[in-house]
């Protein structure tokens, strides 16, 4: 199954498995915990991370126990407490 | 020691300058800067003042630790009643001025009473004069700054001064240090033109001591070793807060439009990629480099140049002479001035986004204010309730970029609409019958976090003691991280004592991102007397944040001041995580007057004022 994953607030700050585009078709045998989205998708720090999965924040507390499957389309947006 | 001890008192009225010592005691409870300024404020100016009345004070306040080696030791703040809110204004600016000031030897600069003629204030460490500004008044401040320092012979003086706009009343004016470097919001460049002050030149030799000087350098090494590594200061530093665009885009909170919409179609032409594109005409990116100051280890400023081949930038210039200053690099877009300036007009031009950010740093103007009262006049156009006839021809509908760029330069000189613009979005909604179009909280436009998704900001916003603000509350990273209102008054109540410490420190709210404030307290503790642990400055920021509001409540604001306009109350945002929210905060603000010791009127309690000291 495929899951896109899009990066946002990145620049060329992004894992290796991303392209130009931030943007990432990730395969995977079955649904995965967020937490384990971001490891497979090479986040090795996730501090400042928000998990989007259509339109809908997943918040930390829930990243080891939600599932996200198949055509699923991800956000993850990098943030600060910025100006 | 930190401290300096002294403070230089102006009387422009009477041409008077004396120096006093500063009151330790209030140092004490009030540390620096926004702070210490406050108070003195307080004490010397009756609330109910008229902001531009001879009577209003402004002081120019450092804190203990500018002007030290700590990272971002370079801030320092205005504090005066602003002329934009009619509120207590505290406002935060960085670049070289600040730690000049304190170089020279001062904690504060108070300034009263109102010179019979132009004139600028020249501090040489104890060498005080009040000089002539005829020659200076009506220029902008690109050409006010290289040129008082060619009249004073003395190439590292550091200016702050007010462009044409602050000398003609707009009510969101401010003081520009530095060429692009600003005490930024609620007015106060308007207050300082009231007072006949073009400019402050200052040069200091003096230093800064600490108290325990090897301490403060183990402090300060620590928090580096935490700051330098982590990806936050990697990110502030190549990408700035421009970042924040895609992400509130994203989210669904970019304010878009005059927050008709909550995400903005155009956001790749301006953001923080778009900057870095090279032109085709020169080969060239809009983003030049970085800037830092004072002390600074992350240098999140732009430096950006306009187009060269850009109209903004070539043929006559409507005040007289050419544009060619306008090819020179700039203080370039942040994320709150490409907000304002882009989603909030509905502009996707990078050009004129630049273009109009430089003239608020040419003849110094708020960008968020300038950005979202041309929304505004754009929203009243756009329902019918302004045309052409009353906008000197401008069809200023969102979208329309020349209309934007034509606007800015207006009102910068109070031509025309631009007078009207000047008022700044709530007396200009006001004027023309429609109030509910301003989007302001006690009449100090919204930064760029749309407050239908971010639960905390809408309280954060409502509560501000200097109107619609986003840096005085820091729950951006939480409410991105889940749109609920679950937590939000405790961390937005927390998080308004630590700022109301870390703006009166000294030092960046930035820098504070990136380190536990534990290292601030050590930082603070090693260089100032008085024994300061992180819950001594929370209270500290606490009696700050209620020093404000009696100021407020004396000036005559009330719980119905604590709100937040009707178009983010009834219509729900569009689009993204946030996409059906409204900013309902009715409940929030009553748990948030109960937790502060306030009574329902948000009024502070006895019990609260005796614990504060106040």
């Amino acid at each position: 199954m495929t899951i896109e994953i899009s990066l946002f607030g990145f620049g060329d700050e992004r894992p290796a498995a991303f392209g130009a585009g931030n943007r990432l078709a990730l395969e995977a045998p079955s649904p995965l915990s967020p937490q384990a989205l971001l490891q497979a998708a090479g986040f090795d720090d996730t501090e400042g991370l928000v998990l989007i999965v259509d339109d809908t924040v997943i918040q930390v507390a829930d990243w080891q126990r939600e599932q996200i499957g198949d055509g699923a389309a991800v956000t993850v947006l990098s943030v600060f407490e910025g100006g | 020691m930190a401290w300096q001890h002294r403070v230089l008192r102006v009387d422009l009225g009477a041409a008077r300058c004396s120096i006093e010592p500063l009151r330790d005691d209030w140092a004490q409870d009030y540390l620096g800067q926004r702070g210490l300024g406050s108070k003195y404020l307080v004490e010397e100016v009756d609330p109910r003042v008229d902001p531009l009345s001879p009577d209003n004070k402004l002081i120019i306040a450092t804190g203990p630790l500018t002007g030290t080696s700590a990272s971002t030791g370079g801030r320092s703040s205005a504090i005066t009643k602003g002329a934009l809110t009619g509120a207590i204004a505290a406002s935060n600016t960085g670049g070289l001025f600040g730690a000049e000031l304190k170089l020279a030897g001062y904690d504060l600069l108070i300034l009263e009473g109102r010179a019979p003629a132009p004139v600028y204030l020249w501090i040489r460490d104890d060498e005080v004069e009040i000089r002539d500004a005829g020659s200076w008044w009506g220029r902008s401040v690109w050409e006010t700054e290289p040129g008082l320092r060619a009249e004073l012979g003395e190439p590292q003086a550091k200016i702050a001064s007010i462009g044409r706009a602050g000398e003609i009343g707009v009510r969101f004016a401010c003081i520009v240090n530095d060429m692009d470097r600003a005490y930024g919001r609620s007015g106060v460049g308007a207050v300082m033109g009231s007072k006949n002050l073009k400019a402050i030149a200052v040069r200091g030799s003096r230093g800064v001591g600490v108290r325990d000087p090897a301490a403060f350098q183990k402090a300060v090494a620590e928090t580096l070793a935490v700051m330098q590594p982590s990806a936050l200061r990697k990110r502030f530093t190549t990408r700035g807060t421009h970042n924040m665009m895609d992400v509130t885009h994203q989210f669904g909170a970019l304010p878009t439009r005059n927050c008709r919409d909550t995400q903005f179609e155009g956001v790749e032409a301006i953001n923080a990629d778009a900057v870095k594109v090279p032109r085709r005409s020169d080969g060239k990116p809009s983003l030049q480099g970085n800037k830092a100051c004072f002390a600074c280890s992350i240098a999140c400023g732009r430096i950006a140049t306009l187009d060269p081949t850009s109209p903004y930038a070539n043929g006559a210039d409507p005040q007289g002479g050419d544009r060619a200053r306008y090819k020179q690099p700039s203080g370039g877009l942040e994320y709150e001035n490409a907000y304002a300036f882009g989603p909030m007009c509905g502009v996707d031009d990078l050009d004129t986004l630049n273009y109009a950010n430089f003239l608020c740093n040419e003849q110094g103007m708020d960008p968020i204010s300038m950005g979202v009262s041309v929304a505004a006049a754009m929203d009243l156009f756009e329902e019918g309730v302004i045309g052409v006839e009353q906008t000197d021809g401008l069809e200023l509908r969102f979208g329309n970029a020349a209309a934007l760029a034509r606007a800015v330069e207006l009102t910068a000189f109070g031509e025309g609409f631009g007078a009207d613009i000047g008022l700044g979005a709530a007396r200009l909604c006001a004027k023309y019958g429609r109030p509910e179009l301003a989007m302001a909280v006690k009449g100090q436009e919204f930064p760029g976090y749309d407050p239908r998704g971010m639960k905390g900001m809408a309280l954060a916003y409502a509560t501000s003691n200097r109107g619609g603000c986003h840096m005085r509350a820091r729950p951006v990273v939480s409410d991105l991280s889940g749109v609920t209102t679950a937590g939000k008054v405790e961390l937005v109540k927390t998080t308004q004592d630590l700022v109301g410490a870390i703006d009166s420190s000294g030092l960046c709210m930035f820098a504070n991102a990136m380190f536990p404030a534990e290292h601030l307290a050590a930082m603070i503790d090693a260089a100032c007397e008085g024994g300061w642990t992180l819950e001594r400055l929370e209270r500290t920021g606490e009696r700050i944040w209620n020093l404000e509001r009696q100021f407020n409540l004396a000036a005559g604001f009330t719980a119905a001041d604590d709100r937040l306009p009707e178009r983010v109350v009834r219509e729900p945002a569009r689009g993204g995580a946030a996409g059906g929210e409204v900013a309902d905060i009715a409940a929030m603000l009553a748990e948030y007057y109960a937790l502060r010791g306030w009574d329902a009127n948000g009024v502070p309690g006895a019990e609260t004022l005796q614990r504060l000291g106040l």
